[in-house]
């Protein structure tokens, strides 16, 4: 992934697609590919990300951002690149997963806080804190192409299934804003509730979030663009996963810092419920489902490691030490 | 004190180690201020410090640092990697750059408001100017962008090959043509320009 001369690319578009003047992009060059799952941390305090082996959970690398406060993290379908922001340069670091390492360090914002792939993956979008906006990074170029005002404080971000939305939680407005994705405007900003945070497209299609202030999640319907449901967690509840426990699921996972407990809730929206309370290690933050949604990977950032929880029996099984203060944790799809 | 040569070599050392720590603790120059007419440059460092050139001098300019124009003068800066950049009255700018492990260090200038015209000598690595509705980028060429409002700018070539990408398509722009850039559309087909009317206002800067 390099930028071309700007001559020559302008060639290779004209002559590959026989166009003149715009031209959409071919697809971004690829590495090859990772074979086995992998599960990534960041670590926020350390400025790395951690590379775990999702199989025998022992630590493959430790990769440094070259920035820092290394927050969020993007993993491509493919595995192959790995987005992470960085809350103090506002930066994004592009990690290629195959050779370990950072490839490209791109300016994106004021205290970029938050990044997603876009479904086609041929852009990221980053949510920059202290901007207002969310900054739009075409993957080919990692050329910012556009930023958008979405509200205050930008802090959670995630489109939905068939691309058309893209959700945008605001901390200072406590809203989501909803983004028509083909116009890149505002359709809606719809009230959710205080220190709004974390965003993940659920596997029913909804949108999930957590009130990190106001101690409870809530789930988005993108068909009649308002929250249908809502559910008290506790304090500071930070990320949702999904997983299955035996034949029951997909159950929805929240980690609640000020628990040090992951909740396991029925996802079923006419009627969220309590499961069960699974305890863990200091102030969970990050928690990732594995494609099976068997293991669920749990990062806390007071403890500074990395929890492995088997869903059939809701039981730590592995705990693996990363790096310092560890906020966001993927995993392979 | 005195020190053998056998201590002397490692603490040596260790002092060219703290030297590199320092300069990479420190910020990173990016250009010099060299000229402003009609008004005031206000250069906000990254820590908030703000400093100002008037007419002709020397200010240097560091990566992070947020560039306006005050009133309606003009400024001309010339960038560590010897591109030549304008900007026109009430413009606001930030300068940034993107590190690339294969492509190395690419200028960048994110355009708040107002108008700024560049002239890139620097064939191996280019500029970018960005607006909030898409991104010019272009090397060994001559290049003017306008922020109309936050929802529309206009890129022009005036000599050379540009590149203007908004979200949603990428024009290549050769020498005397312009683009719109609107945030929700793709960018209009390159249109021919009177490019000498476009970079006039930057003419009084020049050497």
């Amino acid at each position: 992934m390099r930028v071309l001369p700007v001559g020559a690319l302008g060639s290779t578009i004209l002559a590959a697609y026989g166009l003149t003047g715009c031209a959409r992009e071919p697809p971004l060059p690829r590495p090859p590919a990772v074979a086995q799952a992998r599960v990534y941390v960041a670590n926020e305090s350390s400025n790395s990300v951690t590379v775990v082996d999702a199989e025998s959970l022992q630590v493959v690398a430790t990769v440094d951002a070259k920035n820092h406060a290394t927050h969020d993290l993007a993993l491509s379908r493919d595995g192959r690149y790995l987005l992470a922001t960085n809350l103090s340069p506002g930066r994004l670091s592009v990690i290629d997963t195959t050779a370990l390492e950072t490839i490209a360090s791109v300016f994106t914002g004021a205290r970029a806080h938050v990044v997603a792939f876009t479904n086609d993956e041929q852009q990221a979008w980053i949510a920059n804190i202290a901007e207002d906006n969310v900054a739009i990074l075409d993957m080919r170029t990692l050329r910012v192409v556009g930023t958008l005002p979405t509200g205050k404080g930008p802090t959670g971000l995630a489109f939905s299934r068939d691309g058309r939305f893209a959700y945008v939680s605001n901390q200072g407005d406590k809203t989501v804003a909803v983004v028509d994705t083909a116009g890149l405007a505002i359709l809606k900003r719809i009230p959710v509730g205080t220190n709004p945070h974390f965003l993940v497209l659920g596997p029913d299609g909804r949108i999930w979030g957590c009130n990190t202030g106001s101690n409870d999640i809530y789930v988005i319907d993108p068909g009649a663009q308002q929250v249908i449901a809502s559910f008290q967690v506790g304090p500071a509840p930070q990320q949702i996963a999904f997983g299955f426990k035996g034949v029951a699921g997909p159950l929805a996972y929240v980690t609640v810092a000020g628990f040090n407990k992951v909740l396991v809730l029925d996802p079923d929206v006419r009627r969220l419920r309590l499961l069960e309370e699974i305890d863990v290690g200091e102030a969970p933050n990050g928690i990732a489902a594995n494609p099976q949604g068997t293991r669920l990977f749990v990062v806390h950032e007071r403890s500074n490691d990395l929890r492995v929880i088997d869903t059939g029996t809701s039981r730590v099984i592995a705990t693996v030490p990363v790096g310092r203060k560890p906020i966001r944790v993927v995993a392979s799809k | 004190m005195t020190t053998t040569p056998t201590r002397a070599l490692p603490v040596a050392a260790a002092l060219l180690v703290l030297a590199a720590s320092t300069a990479l603790a420190q910020s990173m120059a990016a250009g010099t201020a060299k000229n402003v007419v009609g008004g005031a440059l206000l250069v906000v460092r990254a820590d908030g410090v703000e400093t100002r050139l008037r007419g002709r001098g020397t200010l240097r300019v560091f990566e992070g640092d947020t560039l306006k124009m005050e009133g309606k003068g003009k400024a001309l800066i010339e960038t560590d990697e010897g591109t030549q950049l304008a900007l026109n009255g009430d413009s606001v700018v930030q300068i940034q750059s993107r590190w690339e492990k294969d492509a190395g260090v690419t200028r960048i200038v994110r355009m708040q408001r107002g108008e700024v015209w560049a002239k890139i000598g620097d064939s191996r690595r280019g500029l970018e100017i960005e607006t909030p509705v898409g991104v010019l980028a272009a090397r060994a060429a001559e290049i003017n962008v306008r922020l109309v409002s936050d929802n529309e700018a206009v890129a022009t070539v005036v000599t050379g090959v540009g590149e203007f990408s908004t979200p949603s398509a990428t024009c290549e722009l050769r020498a005397g043509t312009m683009s719109f850039g609107h945030r929700s559309q793709a960018c209009t087909p390159p249109a021919a320009t009177d490019v000498r009317t476009v970079i006039g206002w930057s003419r009084p800067l020049l050497p």
